[in-house]
């Protein structure tokens, strides 16, 4: 242990524990807020997880990093999802959520995908139910995750004709046409589609 | 039953030493294990005299049916359940009497720990399998589920840690194992929160009076807290540690 | 199985990854098709019970446990003892496995596997009488599933193999008008032979040994061959809604003796076996 630390009082050598359980004290109430990763309780901030305290001086914030991958994770505002259309009306669709920023879930979370009607006037869905699609979370409001495909990474990123179930290929970024039946279809894609459906053809 | 000859005076021998040799205020071996199991979110295994109980978390996840959801905290689910082989004569494996209370009080030990509050609408389950059972297993897979859950990275305010006392042949014991149970007067198995102190679980099985009571509450309440360091050890030895927590064939 | 995720695009995508790879001889996980993965047996895990074994199959990891009591005989079979293999998939061992009774497929993995060690004649159920028509020996075999990545068929029968060659059986005094008398002396359970299952999945065109879960996700028909060690072939079970040709049938048949015998050297030494 560095010199400075055994003259300092009993608090702050608990502030400079790195390794930290869920329960253990990192600092005083009056003295510190508590960010991701610690709680208040009995007028202390504590770990609420197994980590890494960071202590932030400036905001007088203490955090504990999680010590492996975040499993408990929800989703948050500004997350990316991957995710199965379920069912899709013209300008509403839910999803079941299978990643978030790109890490597997298995928490079977849907989404609740809000399509502004912006590019143009349209009769069907631009996604399909069975469609892959990334997400951008919007809003976590109510615990309800609301997702939209308003960044040129979100869109759709697997898709069949859903007319005959053939491949199809992208046709811009608005549409595909199946590679089969030749039927033409709308669907709003993602630049990862768009580049993937190049070099296939 | 009758292993001693139902003379409850044997369980005590001159020493002051119990059938397994142990004192008073001694506990049995423990052994915890934390992720020993790959598809779990947490998991956790843990040796508590001859009791071998592994628990599993998943979640916090979508809820099934969906109208039981809560609105504003996750819906904390508890399954304690013993394998048939687990005990001396073949367990049925559909759920007892007993197994539901059981897992109806572990839920209620867990539950003042964790923060449901940071994840709504969605449900957390916690499985406890007793795979051989020896007096005390809820206490022990209380224990095991709360290192489980904080494996898990579910949010906590506290680990929670369990341990019973009892009154066997007379005197006021730590720990109690199977056959002090079944031979003994009184059990009282409780869990708590350990860095604040608060009890959350509490039952008593027997008789015990004013003193004996206070004696027996403040056995269970130091051995929480000698379980409550095992935790810590398991914890930190699997995150921090340089073993990383191998488990292999180790029941 | 039902604690395998079912139809999801994310595996119906792999499936394309899958079949490339098959083509050329590969699988995801870099097996060859006709290889298994380790498999490792512990004995004696639970001291509760008469006979017990842990086995780990790559991730499949699985726990079986003999009880043996006192019953009385079928009235049709009163010169036999009783043998029931169970098995249930803990809630714990996957997110899709759900607590509650066993569903249609746990009962068909416990029944194949009894039937394995039933028609193979593993244990000598005619030794296993005490007094005819009225007392005989019955074994349970519960096989708790702890982790379920794929292929519990093979894992579920070497463990229930494992456990049921480690088993000690209380023997009991008869008195002629009296009832059976536990002694503290132990006895073997009569062991015959040694039957192990070997399952192979069949992917489009191609038929792969020991599948994991994320290729039984995909898979189209399960087989599963139990072989003893006199080279019968005492059980088999074909799986799901596809079908499979008499070329694979005759594939997975001779791969399942010659696996077979793999399984049981490892399942013999893991249960400490010496005929």
């Amino acid at each position: 242990m560095a010199k400075q630390e055994e003259n300092s009082s009993n608090d702050s050598q608990k502030i400079q524990r790195r390794h930290v359980l869920p329960g253990d004290c990192l600092a005083a109430q009056e003295e510190f807020e508590a960010g991701a990763g610690a709680v208040i309780y009995g007028g202390n901030v504590v770990a609420s997880r197994v980590g890494e305290v960071s202590p932030d001086m400036a905001a007088r914030t203490m955090t504990v990093k999680p010590s492996r991958q975040d499993l408990a994770k929800l989703p948050e505002t500004g997350d990316y999802i991957v995710g199965t259309v379920q069912s899709a009306a013209s300008s509403i669709a839910q999803v079941k959520i299978e990643a978030i920023n790109d890490i597997p879930s298995s928490k079977e979370l849907s989404g609740m995908l809000s399509m502004r009607d912006d590019r143009r006037r349209r009769s069907s869905s631009p996604i399909k139910p069975g469609d892959v699609i990334r997400a951008k979370v919007i809003s976590t409001t109510n615990a309800i995750y609301h997702l939209s495909l308003d960044d040129s990474h979100c869109g759709v990123l697997y898709t069949v004709c859903s007319f005959c179930g053939g491949r199809v290929v992208a046709l811009g970024h608005g549409a595909v046409k199946c590679a089969e039946c030749g039927m033409a279809d709308d669907r709003m894609l993602s630049e990862d589609f768009i580049q993937y459906s190049r070099s296939v053809r | 039953m009758g292993k001693a000859g139902g003379d409850s005076a044997a369980l005590i021998n001159e020493q002051g030493l119990r059938l397994d040799g142990r004192r008073i205020d001694e506990l049995r071996p423990i052994r915890i294990e934390v992720g020993i199991l790959r598809n779990a979110d947490g998991s956790a295994y843990i040796q508590f005299g001859k009791n071998k109980i592994m628990a599993a978390v998943y979640g916090p996840k979508e809820v099934h049916p969906k109208h039981s959801a809560l609105p504003d905290k996750s819906v904390l689910r508890c399954r304690y359940h013993m394998s048939p082989f687990s005990t001396e004569e073949r367990k049925n494996p559909a759920p007892s009497r007993r197994e539901i209370e059981i897992s109806k009080v572990i839920r209620e030990a867990l539950e003042p720990a964790l923060m449901l509050e940071d994840y709504p609408r969605t449900a957390i389950d916690v499985f406890v399998e007793v795979l051989q059972s020896d007096g005390g297993s809820r206490c022990a897979g209380i224990s095991a589920a709360s290192v489980a859950l904080a494996d898990a990275g579910i949010n906590m305010r506290d680990l929670v840690s369990a341990c019973a006392a009892g009154k066997v042949a007379g005197q006021i014991v730590m720990d109690v194992d199977d056959t002090e149970d079944k031979e003994g007067q009184a059990d009282l198995p409780i869990a708590i929160m350990p860095m604040s102190s608060q009890v959350t679980l509490l039952q008593l099985d027997g008789q015990l009076n004013d003193e004996e009571f206070h004696k027996a509450f403040n056995f269970a309440l130091d051995g929480c807290r000698r379980v409550y360091q095992l935790q810590r050890e398991a914890l930190i030895g699997k995150y921090f540690g340089n073993n990383g927590g191998n488990s292999d064939g180790g029941l | 199985m039902s604690a395998v995720k079912k139809t999801l695009v994310v595996e119906q995508l792999k499936r394309g990854q899958m079949n490339e790879l098959l083509a050329k001889g590969k699988r995801l996980d870099g097996r060859g098709l006709l290889e298994a993965r380790e498999l490792k047996v512990f004995s004696n895990v639970i001291e509760k019970a008469e006979g017990s074994a842990r086995v780990m199959l790559g991730n499949t990891e699985v726990i079986a446990g003999v009880k043996v009591s006192l019953g009385t005989p079928f009235p049709d079979t009163p010169d036999k003892g009783l043998l029931v293999v169970s098995a249930e998939v803990l809630p714990l061992a996957s997110p899709y496995a759900e607590p509650g009774p066993p569903d249609e497929s746990t009962i068909e993995l416990a029944r194949v596997t009894d039937r394995g060690v039933r028609e193979s004649g593993m244990i000598d159920v005619g030794k296993l009488v005490l007094r005819e028509g009225k007392w005989v020996y019955a074994v349970f075999v519960d096989v708790s599933i702890l982790n379920v990545d794929g292929n519990l068929f093979d894992a579920v029968s070497a463990a229930t193999v494992a456990a049921l060659l480690t088993t000690n059986v209380p023997k009991y005094e008869m008195k002629e008008g009296e009832e059976p008398k536990k002694t503290e002396e132990k006895i073997r359970l009569p062991i015959q032979t040694i039957p192990l299952a070997v399952t192979m999945a069949r992917i489009g065109d191609y038929l792969v040994l020991d599948p994991t879960a994320e290729e039984e996700a995909v898979m189209d028909a399960r087989i599963t061959f139990v072989t003893d060690d006199r080279g019968n072939i005492c059980a088999g079970q074909k799986g799901l809604s596809g079908s499979l040709s008499v070329d694979q049938i005759t594939l997975a048949a001779s791969t399942a003796k010659l696996k077979g015998e793999q399984v049981r050297a490892i399942v013999k030494q893991g249960a400490g076996y010496v005929q």
